[in-house]
């Protein structure tokens, strides 16, 4: 941009003779704005009988005090010349979303629409560590607070975040690498759609994906209408064709796949076409495993920036950690990375808060654990079974293996459910008490077991609860009708769900029990379960029952997990949790084996006990 | 459709290292579009004999002010700045240039004039009643802008570079 006014002077005649010669010998100088020459002639005349550049400088030229304007001896040049360089950036063009008229007036009529007064309080970017460019730093400072983006009719939001969130959206938008490990129920969908639609209006992406678990698909495109209305969205999916278009031509800038999809594309997804400004991966404890297909797919997708969400960035070991970074920051953690260095290594990209600490006016969770004692017929069977699954694994002697010890453990969990003969179950009888005062006082409850035939079971014996079941064998076009009919049906007053169909991404907050009918290996995925009701939104407190059958394997793998959530509790700020799985050494101990298998007793047991109970 | 408007924030520092200014153009919703940056002035003892009490004046305005401005490219419909002195520039540009007084009295600084008025809660003076009325009807579309919190991004982002100066 150019401005106006002379470029050069000339010395001006009111000037004494010895500065004017002075000046003309330089010539003209552009090194310095000047004054209009109409303020010279208000110059008194200094004398001109001595050698003005011999005299002392600080008292002859006060004189030019006299001046009440810009002072002409700036047109000297050199050494008196007062110069600067300017170097700066232009940055990328943000877009202004178009409001319709009517949203645009009733945005302009209401200074607080989203309910945050302009001048509470304001959220600035700070740029991350990682940010070394400081082009890149200048730009995220220069960004306005994002109350004022929020504020009248800039970005319009359907409820006013809490200022939790509005952190939340602070922390992932300057970041590159991002690990966003909300205790579930926080929002960390939400925070992650408003922070993806300031991105992209401020035109730092134009190209995002969402990679999220099947069953979540149409959960993320309901919260995108809500929170993101004047961002379009495809969901990647159909025929092998229309799915290669979705990946290469559509340009969309926010598209939707599930991790089964991912995978199955792992091929065009090497397509140099295919590039995103912004991959998000919700649910990412999915890639935990980083010799999986799934996390393979996940780490080769060409992208800026990588976010990942969680509630559980460590579900079993620290090394879930290290693999969900392999994604997020290459090479940033190394597979050897000492345990007691992780902290200091990811404080950077890691952002996590729990409910106590964020809403502290949120219903409270009450947990209690109910001692069920098991019914005569599952006594009697229950006992049979153990010493006679004992003798044989103590039979196996080396050749022992665990799956022959989760085999039996397995068998052991489902007679403390139901007695396989007769269908007796103390924790049915118990179960169905506490549904009838539910259902009476007009709540919801869901029920929560970690296989299917006792869910389609309970499902026959609680139809007077108006039970409906959520689980594997309901297909995917069915399941969100489900959760409709749940949602508003008053007759229907009990949910069935899966472990693992039902345990993340959904939003229950309208029941307010939940019942743990039997119990799954590791706490995180029992406390992803219980927040699908414990979360934002809830209005009353949320009661959880835990059925627990005395002096059977269940209430031994209770201690165990128990002793392991103290010392999760007392290391997570930290940022590092212990196993919460049990050992192949725990597992082992749950019977009075002398048995042991040949090979080494410390592997981590997981992924095999999710598969035994799947 | 009216053109999109683009208001300039002039700030400058002033302390050890000398003054340094700071140019963010943003769009009227606030955000970033261009932003520029001088190296420190440092006047010297002869320069303060030189220019006495139009040294602040000058180098704010004339120095920093008219460099900052003459390296940016993207045009500016009016130019707030933080400081009385640089009100000087518009003499060197077309567009109205608005001081934005401080909300905190500073008995010194806050000018009550004709040329003054109130908005949103802060108080701006332009150097002319034109630009005064231009300003006005420009303000207008610029909605609830808080005209004084772009002049802290500007100061955050100077210290910012004085931190890590590699670009």
């Amino acid at each position: 941009m150019s401005t106006q006014g002379p470029e050069a002077l000339t010395p001006p005649l009111a000037m004494p003779a010895v500065r004017r010669n002075l000046l003309a010998q330089r010539g003209p100088t552009t090194a310095l704005a000047t004054p209009p020459v109409r303020t010279l002639p208000l110059l008194s005349p200094v004398p001109t009988t001595h050698d003005w550049r011999l005299t002392d400088l600080a008292t002859k030229v006060r004189q030019a005090y006299l001046l009440d304007d810009v002072p002409w001896v700036r047109s000297w040049g050199g050494p008196i010349a007062l110069r600067t360089t300017v170097t700066g950036w232009r940055f990328p063009q943000p877009l202004q979303p178009t409001l319709s008229p009517a949203a645009a007036e009733q945005a302009d009529a209401d200074p607080r629409s989203n309910g945050i007064p302009r001048k509470t309080r304001r959220t600035r970017l700070q740029p991350p560590a990682d940010a070394l460019l400081l082009r890149e730093r200048l730009l995220l400072l220069l960004q306005p607070p994002l109350e004022h983006l929020f504020t009248g009719k800039r970005i319009r939001l359907p409820f006013e975040p809490f200022k939790y969130q509005i952190d939340g959206i602070a922390f992932l938008m300057p970041r590159h690498a991002a690990l966003l490990a909300d205790e579930m129920g926080l929002g960390k969908t939400m925070q992650t759609i408003v922070a993806t639609r300031l991105l992209l209006y401020a035109g730092l992406v134009q190209r995002v994906l969402i990679v999220c678990p099947k069953p979540l698909v149409t959960n993320w495109g309901r919260e995108l209408r809500i929170w993101a209305e004047d961002v379009p969205f495809e969901v990647i999916a159909g025929t092998t064709e229309e799915r290669r278009f979705f990946w290469t031509q559509s340009p969309c800038p926010l598209k939707l796949v599930n991790y089964e999809v991912l995978t199955r594309d792992a091929g065009v997804i090497d397509d140099d076409q295919v590039h995103f400004d912004l991959v998000i991966l919700d649910e990412a404890q999915r890639i935990k495993n980083q010799h999986s297909k799934t996390a393979q797919a996940a780490r080769a997708l060409r992208r800026e920036r990588s976010w990942a969400l969680t509630g559980t960035p460590i579900e079993n070991r620290p090394e879930d950690l290290i693999n969900l970074f392999a994604f997020i920051k290459p090479d940033h953690l190394p597979p050897e990375t000492p345990v007691k260095k992780l902290p200091e290594l990811t404080r950077d990209f890691l952002l996590r808060r729990v409910k106590e600490d964020v809403l502290t006016d949120m219903p409270p969770k009450l947990i209690r654990d109910t001692y069920v004692e098991l019914t005569p017929e599952q006594r009697t069977r229950y006992e049979l079974a153990e010493k006679e699954g004992v003798v044989h694994l103590n039979a196996l002697g080396d050749t022992i293996t665990i799956q022959h010890v989760f085999e039996l453990v397995l068998r052991l969990k489902q007679i403390c459910n139901f007695d396989p003969l007769t269908g007796a179950s103390g924790k049915l009888e118990q179960l169905q008490a506490d549904l009838m005062e539910v259902a009476s006082s007009g709540r919801k409850a869901i029920i929560f077991s970690q296989w299917v035939e006792p869910l389609e079971y309970l499902a026959d014996r609680l139809a007077e609860f108006g039970a409906l079941q959520f689980h594997g064998r309901i297909p995917s076009r069915e399941r969100l009708g489900v959760l409709e009919r749940f949602r508003n049906d008053p007759k229907q007053h009990v949910l069935l769900m899966s472990y693992g169909t039902g345990s993340v991404g959904l939003n229950l907050q309208f029941a307010n029990y939940v019942f743990l009918f039997d119990r799954w290996w590791n706490p995180a995925v029992e406390d992803q379960a219980i927040n699908r009701a414990h979360r934002i939104g809830q209005k009353a407190p949320v009661l959880v029952t835990r059925f627990i059958t005395p002096g059977t394997i269940e209430s031994r793998i209770c201690e165990v997990l128990e002793r392991k959530r103290q010392l999760f509790a007392e290391l997570i700020g930290q940022g590092v949790t212990p196993s919460l799985s049990m050992t192949e050494e725990e597992v082992f101990g749950l019977f009075d084996l002398t048995a042991r298998p040949q090979r080494g007793p410390k592997a981590e047991t997981g992924a095999a006990a999710r598969s035994a109970a799947a | 459709m009216e053109a999109a408007l683009h208001p300039g924030f002039l700030a400058i520092i002033h302390d050890a290292q000398g003054y340094q200014g700071g140019l963010l153009i943003t769009n009227s919703w606030s955000r970033p579009l261009e932003f520029r940056l001088t190296a420190p002035v440092q006047p010297t003892r002869v320069h303060q004999v030189l220019y006495g009490s139009t040294l602040r004046r000058y180098v704010m305005a004339d120095v920093i002010g008219k460099a900052l401005l003459d390296k940016a490219a993207t045009p500016v419909q009016v130019l707030f700045v933080d400081a009385s002195e640089l009100l000087d520039l518009r003499r060197h540009l077309s567009v109205p240039v608005v001081w934005v007084q401080p909300t905190e009295p500073l008995s010194a600084g806050v000018v009550n004039d004709a040329l003054s008025w109130s908005w949103g809660g802060q108080v701006l003076r332009a150097s002319s009643h034109a630009d005064r009325e231009e300003a006005s009807t420009l303000l207008a579309r610029l909605g609830d802008m808080d005209l004084l919190e772009p002049f802290s991004r500007v100061r955050e982002a100077l210290g910012e570079a004085r931190k890590r100066p590699a670009a």
